[in-house]
Formats: structure tokens, sequence, C-alpha cells
């Protein structure tokens, strides 16, 4: 059942990646032959979708974490920018550090920059009632500005606006010169496996979603709901900010204006047609990654870019949307109603 | 003063729609796809066109295909406000960012089109701004029809116990929202710049979210708020011209930290209607 659900949604996507190069007059055979050897044509492009898919599926996991949990995190850019920000300004106070305890300083202090930053709207709508959904956004925007002033100003080395670039021996492990496939790419796999069982298998998880899922029940069981929403958002803020400490540390070696690439946003789809759990995470993060790769190569022979994945990344959210909608509708479909709707009704 | 004007008119046109629409008990997180469809379909049809008051009607019209597909989801299918929200917005981004790439591919179009022509130096679109927000406040509050829109915002259910067609009330408050989100997001290209950029809205949409909470929903203090908004804008625009020694970035980052202070002060939101982003099923579906 949950494999022909996936394999419906991949055929959808193609479905829906015709529709789009077919909309934009873009020829079809000649566009989807760039598209495939850009995401799998060869063993180079096979490694760049898993790089691509990695930072991916690592925020989706991040997002899902906060959105299980009621707290509709939109702020992964932002987290991604913080904990990049705060790596790259560490690396300057700790650069005399051998390589091999430089490297995962960095990324530990990029996870706990993306933490703090999530954690700030998580205290804000807990504590002041602003909604998450509404101060992600705007923090998005002011740790971008943030960003821009840095690279450009205090942390700017050499003429262009770029940190400077972090020694060989603190970037993560390559496999091959000829890719950029490294091992943080693995570890994004075993984080996200790490956070189903965290989400499914404890009671911190668990807790987590049920404060989520029903917010009523988790008071009536004493549970200081907020606490645990606050929780979610940290610990999202925290992945978020891991993938940014990976990206420092594989590939870009250092941080600039576009820095962020957007994943923080890409990744909310990601997270949503993955049906906000890491194993679906994990599968569409690679589609997407795919997808990003493949896109990325079209766009270097037509007119169609990587905006070509919003649009069908925004398709497949809202038909995704509406397909559940109508389902639930359905009445002899024998899914027992989820408490979080009950609440709606008796709300 | 002009530059006030200038830099609140699209914050001041959608932020009217959306108090309508979150008084109707909606939440348009999709406020900012629906406007940036607005400046790019606006600033295109200007293109083609030679006629920017036929790009503010493409506008208006793009952002209404907009809302009837958010409508359709929200109210019609139930779904969550925000997760289709966050759809709208992805769409809108993507679309206008591919339609926009496909469009330049010529080198040889120019950049920029004609604007919204003024009168003598005044702005048409202030006096269309000033008749839609008395036409508001006094259907909001004095008309019947009002009435029943803010009850569908406080309790739904009372309100549908007592005749008022909910769902027909927030369809109709969507198509004002939109109508006026539309306004807004074509004003930004054809008012002010005269020219398109992806993802040109830069989070208004967002920033109106947050000028309707700090106005606590009452028409006349959140379009206050967007003058103070369009003239922290302006005066930001001014100090950098004059070569301060500011960096610009804090120029840039100063609507979202002054939109995220606001809604610090503004607190819990007391004063919100009560089913704010709360979907309302129909006697006839539930069961």
């Amino acid at each position: 059942m949950r494999w022909t659900s996936v394999l419906l949604g991949i055929a959808g996507l193609f479905v829906m990646l015709i529709v789009v190069l077919l909309a934009f007059g873009l020829p079809i055979q000649e566009s989807l032959h760039y598209i495939y050897e850009g995401a799998l044509g060869s063993p180079v492009a096979q490694a760049r979708s898993l790089v691509r898919a990695a930072p991916l599926m690592l925020c989706a996991v991040g997002i899902s974490i906060a959105w299980r949990s009621g707290a509709f995190n939109i702020g992964g850019e932002g987290q991604f920018v913080a904990g990049g920000l705060l790596a790259a300004t560490s690396y300057v106070l700790f650069k005399s550090l051998p390589g091999g305890v430089l490297g995962p300083l960095l990324i530990l202090v990029s996870a706990l920059g993306g933490a703090l930053y999530a954690a700030f709207a998580g205290w804000l709508q807990v504590r002041r009632g602003v909604l998450v959904v509404v101060s992600t956004i705007l923090l998005n925007f002011i740790a971008l500005q943030i960003l821009n002033y840095a690279v450009s100003g205090p942390l700017k080395s050499g003429p262009l606006p770029l940190t400077e670039r972090i020694p060989e021996a603190a970037m993560l492990l390559k496999f091959s010169n000829r890719t950029d496939f490294h091992v943080g790419v693995i570890a994004a796999i075993i984080v996200s496996v790490g956070m189903a069982f965290w989400m499914f298998g404890t009671s911190f998880g668990f807790r987590q979603r049920l404060v989520g899922e029903s917010p009523e029940l988790a008071r009536t069981l004493g549970m200081d709901a907020g606490r645990w929403q606050l929780g979610a958002m940290a610990l999202s803020g925290a992945l978020c900010g891991l993938t940014a400490g990976i990206e420092y540390t594989a590939l870009s070696g250092q941080v600039g204006v576009s820095f962020a690439q957007g994943i923080g946003f890409l990744a909310i789809p990601v997270a949503l047609m993955g049906g906000l759990h890491p194993a679906g995470c994990i599968a569409s993060g690679l589609v997407f990654g795919a997808l990003f790769a493949g896109t990325e190569n079209l766009a270097r022979y037509s007119t169609g870019g990587t905006s070509l994945i919003y649009i069908i990344q925004g398709i497949a959210v809202l038909s995704l949307l509406a397909l559940g909608a109508v389902r639930k509708s359905r009445p002899n479909v024998a899914d027992a109603p989820s408490p979080l709707t009950e609440g709606e009704a008796a709300a | 003063m002009n530059d006030v004007l200038m830099f609140a008119l699209p914050v001041v046109f959608a932020s009217m729609g959306e108090v309508v629409y979150q008084r109707s008990g909606q939440l348009n997180i999709g406020l900012e796809g629906q406007m940036l469809l607005a400046a790019y379909f606006g600033f295109a049809v200007t293109q083609s066109s030679g006629q920017p008051w036929f790009g503010l009607l493409a506008g208006v019209i793009a952002a209404i295909l907009a809302m009837s597909l958010q409508g359709l989801l929200v109210i019609r299918l139930g779904c969550d406000a925000v997760v289709t929200g966050v759809g709208v917005n992805l769409l809108a981004l993507g679309l206008t960012s591919s339609l926009f790439r496909a469009r330049m591919k010529n080198a040889s179009d120019l950049l920029t089109v004609e604007k919204l022509p003024r009168w003598n130096g005044f702005d048409p679109m202030t006096l269309l701004a000033l008749v839609v927000f008395a036409a508001l406040l006094w259907v909001m509050l004095r008309s019947r029809w009002g009435l029943e829109v803010r009850a569908c915002g406080e309790r739904p259910d009372a309100a549908a116990s007592s005749g008022v067609p909910v769902h027909r009330r927030r369809w109709q408050a969507s198509w004002i929202a939109a109508v006026l989100a539309g306004l807004g997001g074509a004003y930004l290209s054809l008012g002010i710049t005269g020219a398109f950029v992806d993802n040109m809205t830069g989070g208004r949409g967002f920033i109106v979210i947050a000028l309707v909470a700090f106005g606590r929903w009452n028409l006349g203090w959140v379009v206050l708020g967007c003058l103070g908004f369009g003239y922290a804008s302006g005066l930001g625009y001014r100090l950098q011209a004059l070569g301060s020694k500011i960096p610009h970035q804090v120029f840039n980052a100063a609507p979202y930290v002054l939109a995220l202070a606001v809604l610090i002060l503004a607190g819990r939101g007391r004063g919100a209607p009560a089913s704010l982003g709360l979907p309302y099923r129909d006697n006839r579906e539930a069961v």
C-alpha cells in the first residue's frame, strides 16, 4: 500500500513535470533528456543528485518535527543561514584548532545556531502568541540581511563578499575527486533514520506529536504544551542548522550571500510530500534532489530553470491537500477521524 | 509625503482586504503569492499592451484566480489554511520567476514599462484607496453584510443557525481581499518601480498580516500602521541616498524587524476574530 502511493506520487510528479514543460513551450523530449542527463545520466550526475538530496531531506525532517508539534515552521531558510553564520563566525575565533576538531565543531555550532534561531520563534509563539508561520518568515528576511551584512563587512575576506575558506583538513571526507559525493550525505540519511526513531519510538517524540495532534488532551494529561512545542522548534532548527553545517564543511567551505540557495524553502514541500515522516522525507528528498540536479542542467541549455521546481512543488502540495480532503469527506473510508479534526469540530 | 504614500499604498490596499478576510474568520497565508502574481501580470500585460491600466486589471484578475484556488481548498474542501497558503506562495513564486525568465529571453525587450499615470503629481491610486477605505468602513461597521461577515469570524456556528450563509460570506470576503491584494501587488510593479524582479513582494504579504494584528483588526488603525510602514521605508531610502554611514542592510531589515516588534508588542491576539483560521463545515456536509 505504502509503495503504491510512493509510485503513484512519482508518476504524478512526472506528469506535472511534462505539463509544466508543455506550458512553458519547452521541447519535451529535449528537456527531459537534459533533466535525465543532469540527474541520473552518469555517475557524476547521480552523485550530484544525492548531494542535492541530502540537505533537502535533512531540512525536511526538521520541518516535519516542528509541523507535527503544531508549530508551522517555515523558517528553515533563516535557521539554515543562522547556523552557517554562527559557524563562519566561530571559524574566525577557533581557526587555530586542528582540522579534525575544527570540522565537527563547526557542524555542531551550526546546529546550535539554527536551534537558537528557531527556539526564538517558538518562544514568541508560546509566550507572546506570535504565530510561528508569520514570525519565521520575518526572521528569514532578517537572517538574510544579517548574512548579507556579515559577509560583506566583518567576516569578509578577499575582494568578494565571501568569508574565509576553511582549510582542507577541516572539510568533510569526499570519496572521489571526480564527484562531490561526501560523507555528509550518508550522515544525513543516518540522522533522518534516527529522527524517525525519535519521533515514533521515544516518549519525547510521542509527546511532541501529541501536542500538535491534540493540545487539549496534552493539557489534560498535565503536559506543558508550550514547552514541548518550543522543544520541537529547537530540534527542528537544529536540524536545519546541521544541514547548513554539512553544506558548509562539505561543499562550499565558505559562506556567501547565496549560501542558503533556497534549501529551507524547498524543504517545506519536500516534508509535506513526505507525509511529515522521516522515511517519506528521505524518499521525496531523493526525488527532488534529482529534479534539482536535472533542472540545473536544463537551465544551462534553455530558458527553463530551477524555478520550475517551485511550480511543480506548489501544484503537488495543493493537489495532495485536495486529494486528502476529498478522501476524508468520502464516508465509506475506514479511516478513524484523527483527534485533530475532532478537536476542531468541538471548538 | 508622496514617498510615504508610494511605499505605503501596496500594503494599504492589501491590508484593507486582509482585515475583511480575517474578520470573516480566515487567515490568508497565500497573500504574498497573490500580490506577487499581481505584480508580475501587471508588469507583463503592461509590457505587451503598453497600457498600465490594463496591467492593473490583469494583476487584479491574477490575484482573484489565485484566491479562487485557495478558497476552493480552504472553504470548499476544508483544507488547512496555512498549508494551502504555503502551496499558493510556492506556486506563485515558481510561476512568476519562470514566466519572467521565459519572457526576458529576448534581450531587446525593455526591462521597464510605463508606470500608472499621475495627475499633476497626484496619484489617482491614492484617491482609490481613500474611496475603498471609506466604503469598507461603512460596509463593515454599518451594513448588515458586514455584521454577518464579522459573525462568521467570531462564531460561525451561531451565525449559521441564525441563517447566515457562512461559506458564501467567506467567499465574498475572499473576493474583496483578492481584488485589494491584486491592486496592492500590481502597484508594486506599476506604481513604484515600473519593472519586475523575482520575488519582488519581498515578504510584504506577511508584513501585512503583522500590520493587521498590530491594528487590532480595526481598519483605521491598520491603515495608520501601513502609513507608518511607508514612512519608515521612505526614510530608509532617503537616508541611503544621503550617503548615511549606517549599512544599507539595516534599512533592508528594518521593515521585518519592525513587523516582528509590532507583533511581539501586540502580544496575544486580543481583539482577534475568535474563529480566525479555523475551518467551518457546513451542516449539510457534517455527519
